[in-house]
């Protein structure tokens, strides 16, 4: 991959707090153009990276780029490019929204103001409130039209529809597709896993300050278990010797088992010399994917065993 | 399941949040007593100061404003006129501010929603907010009680009965904080409403005094009727050292059963979450002028400005109107005609009294810039900044912004409290216009040492930012202390020197000296620069 078409590196980042380390070694790679899915369990780094890579917070360790810029000595000049929407948005109690909206926009640059008053009507958001009487919703609001009325290049977004009820989540992910047609390049934090599996070309998972995984979703779904129901002629053996399966349920000519993606090849064929009678594979939801990523590391789990040993 | 069920727990859960803060206030009403008392009976133990102090008083308008009314030559009338009112105005405002800590706030910030959910009666928020605030009231008339206790010429009735006015008075701007707690959205209206609430019955009972009459020997002064009309003024109507008119403790009663009983029927009437009185509305679009880190700065700064700017214009027009009198008061006092003399004459007495007056109140106004401050911090601790800073602007820039603003806050104070002094003191004295301008001026000599308290928080700032408001009213106390009791406490000289207040010249009656103000101007500066070096280096505390 040519270096010019990374917008944002980040290799074997660590942060440090005391002695408490919220990033461990983490990578991080989004291309120009790519809406980017961060993903992760609460409390695993998420916010922490996105704080160093606005330069709000200073790396312990590691190499992270923006744009080709560092984030931390160039922040202003890099902030031109950016917008940011923030997880949980807390702003000036007694400015009405609409003067936020107008303030953080122009402090970035500019606003367009046909579009700002586009994306009020579309979110059918009433800018004339103060900022105190605002709902969740409607503070998140603020922060997704200041971010999306700013032409910019890169669009950090920290869970930016947690408390948007379903028609605004599908008008914000109408303009975050716009976004991804004109090229522009967005990280997006999210819990909704449908909304990544719309939006997202690629995505990371980040678990307790290291990278889980990192690919295409396709290439994440080869990485999980899928599961395979066969009935046979005759009943099925040796299935454990070609690949690593796992809840394996045998009875007689009925057989139920889980593989990775990779194995399926192998397994398949091993399957077709016991005659098969009906064959029904279900692969992973998108849930029982993250749920095995956010939970099951088998290593972390041995890890932690290993520990509970020792103490 | 009744109306208050759940009020005891919610009563220890607000002690809990409490405290620190509310042992803070008690001690420091109760220091503050205690550390007069005896200065009082040091100074005005013999009856001749006595007669001299309630002469002066009675015949002083801006004495009967800010002090009240003396009641005749006594120790007992003397301690109310200088201790009651001023004490009065803390008692209230720590009961206002306690109340709507523990109803309105909790209620904007969505804590009560919580709460309200689980089995905890209607009116058990609002009775456990006013149960500590009486608790703290009774612990403070208390230690008020054992301190005036400790003078054996005060009678033992008369320092209850002044003990006892500022419990009625706690408890009336309690029931008065519970009233404007259900008026407005906001925990910021709500205190603005009790501290309007606070600011009009000390006007209305500052009225009553002015206009009232001065008995035959001049020592003792009838309010007139606005008096009647406020609970700090009702206080005073007891004269407790004096009179005894226990009586009056009656329209405390009745005062406190009212507003209470609105303030419940009020509470049985509304919605949660919302204000009796509709919240308002903005503007749809930004004016041009909010649009940059300074529009927004002074937008966030300007009504702490505007209010200590306010201040400034009372306390210059106070000391304008008193100067005059000031001298003559020594005038009349043989002792001091001496006096008066070797310092050079009357005119030197009034540049002397300016002089004191300013460097006394320029370690006051440092506490705006602290204020000022401090907000750096909350649009920190907030995630506000965090907005900000993600946005095309660098961290001097906006640091710069606040400094300068309040910097420039700080000059403006100053030169209103200056120029308004000159002005009054030109008009009440008759002197002309001559000085006017020196006079003036004067207050900003105390600019750099001013600067160099507000420098100490923006190194705090930059370096340790979770230190920084413990720290900055630390030494805004030590540098008061310094100030105000220097010569009582008998500090010594080196613990004098540690505050920048005690090195500049006391304009107008000192001659302006430049090495101090050059000195101190500079250590301002290494601090407020280093302090936002540090803050540029630094990672982003939430």
């Amino acid at each position: 991959m040519k270096k010019g078409n990374v917008v944002i590196s980040v290799k074997g980042l660590t942060k440090k707090f005391g002695n408490f380390a919220a990033l461990d070694e983490f990578n991080l790679e989004v291309k120009k153009g790519e809406v980017h899915g961060f993903l992760g369990p609460n409390g695993a780094g998420k916010s922490t990276t996105i704080r160093v890579l606005l330069g709000l917070l200073k790396k312990t360790s590691g190499d992270v780029t923006m744009l080709g810029k560092d984030p931390w000595a160039d922040a202003v000049e890099l902030h031109k490019s950016i917008a940011y929407v923030p997880g949980e948005v807390n702003l000036w109690p007694n400015l009405s929204g609409g003067e936020a909206i107008d303030l953080i926009a122009s402090l970035r640059g500019g606003i367009d103001r046909k579009r700002r008053d586009e994306l009020t009507e579309a979110f059918k958001f009433n800018p004339k409130k103060k900022f105190r009487a605002y709902s969740k919703g409607n503070r998140q609001k603020v922060a997704i039209i200041a971010a999306l009325a700013s032409d910019v290049d890169v669009y950090i977004l920290d869970e930016p529809t947690s408390g948007l009820d379903p028609l605004m989540e599908s008008v914000f992910q109408h303009y975050v597709d716009k976004l991804k047609k004109k090229g522009k390049t967005i990280l997006l934090s999210s819990h909704i896993l449908a909304e990544v599996e719309k939006l997202c070309d690629r995505i990371t998972i980040i678990r307790n300050g290291k990278t889980i995984q990192s690919g295409t979703l396709s290439e994440m779904r080869h990485l999980t278990n899928t599961t395979i129901t066969v009935d046979t002629k005759q009943p099925v053996v040796g299935l454990s010797k070609v690949a690593a399966i796992h809840n394996a349920n045998i009875e007689k000519n009925h057989t139920k088992f889980e593989v990775a993606g990779k194995d399926l090849d192998k397994v398949l064929k091993h399957l077709t010399k016991f005659g098969i009678q009906s064959i029904t594979s279900h692969p992973p939801t998108l849930e029982e994917m993250f749920m095995s990523h956010y939970n099951e590391d088998p290593n972390l789990e041995q890890e932690q065993e290993a520990n509970k040993k020792e103490s | 399941m009744t109306s208050f069920t759940g009020t005891w727990r919610l009563t220890r859960l607000a002690l809990r949040r409490d405290r620190v803060k509310l042992p803070i206030w008690i001690l420091a009403i109760a220091g503050i007593m205690l550390v007069s008392v005896p200065a009082l009976s040091d100074v005005y133990g013999d009856p001749a100061a006595q007669v001299t102090y309630a002469v002066t008083s009675a015949s002083s308008v801006a004495a009967r404003v800010f002090g009240g009314t003396v009641d005749g030559p006594s120790l007992g009338s003397i301690t109310m006129v200088e201790t009651y009112l001023f004490l009065a105005v803390l008692v209230a405002f720590m009961s206002t501010l306690c109340v709507i800590r523990h109803t309105r706030q909790n209620e904007e910030l969505g804590r009560s929603e919580l709460i309200g959910s689980t089995p905890v009666g209607r009116y058990s928020e609002l009775s456990a907010a006013i149960i500590v605030s009486l608790l703290a009231n009774l612990v403070t008339t208390l230690l008020l009680f054992l301190a005036l206790s400790i003078e054996p010429e005060l009678s033992r009735s008369g320092s209850l009965g002044l003990s006892l006015n500022y419990l009625l008075v706690g408890i009336s701007f309690t029931g008065i904080a519970a009233l404007t707690a259900q008026l407005s959205e906001s925990s910021r209206g709500a205190n603005s409403f009790a501290a309007i609430a606070i600011g009009v019955f000390f006007v209305l009972r500052g009225i009553g005094d002015a206009i009232g009459s001065v008995s035959a020997d001049g020592m003792r002064v009838i309010s007139g009727w606005p008096t009647w009309l406020s609970p700090f003024g009702w206080g005073q109507l007891v004269h407790p050292y004096t009179q005894g008119n226990w009586n009056i403790y009656w329209l405390f009663i009745c005062f406190i059963a009212a507003i209470f009983s609105v303030s419940a029927i009020l509470v049985k009437h509304r919605d949660s979450g919302s204000g009796i009185l509709p919240a308002r509305n903005g503007p749809r679009y930004a004016k041009k002028s909010l649009l940059s880190v300074n529009g927004l700065t002074w937008r966030l700064q300007k009504g702490t400005m505007i209010g200590w700017a306010i201040v400034g214009l009372a306390l210059g027009i106070t000391y304008g109107s008193i100067a005059n009198q000031f001298s003559d008061m020594l005038e009349t006092n043989e002792q001091f005609a001496e006096f008066i003399g070797a310092m050079g004459g009357q005119e030197n007495i009034t540049n002397i009294f300016f002089g004191a007056m300013f460097s006394f109140t320029a370690v006051i106004i440092a506490g705006y810039g602290l204020q000022a401050l401090l907000k750096t911090r909350t649009e920190e601790s907030t995630d506000r900044l965090e907005q900000i800073l993600g946005t095309h602007v660098s961290r001097e820039r906006w640091l710069g912004s606040h400094i300068i603003i309040t910097v420039s806050g700080m000059t403006v104070i100053l030169l209103t409290i200056g120029i308004s002094a000159s002005i009054t003191n030109a008009i009440v004295s008759g002197s002309g216009w001559n000085g006017l301008v020196s006079l003036s001026l004067a207050p900003l000599v105390h600019l750099p040492a001013m600067a160099i308290m507000y420098g100490i928080g923006v190194f705090l700032f930059g370096s340790k930012p979770s230190w920084m408001i413990a720290g900055v009213w630390s030494i805004f106390g030590l540098f008061l202390v310094i100030g105000q009791f220097a010569v009582l406490l008998k500090l010594p000289d080196w613990v004098i020197n540690v505050s920048p207040f005690s090195h500049a010249p006391l304009l107008p009656s000192d001659s302006l000296k430049i090495v101090p103000i050059v000195a101190l101007s500079t250590v301002a500066t290494v601090l407020i620069l280093s302090g936002t070096v540090l803050f540029r280096r630094r990672d982003l505390q939430i």
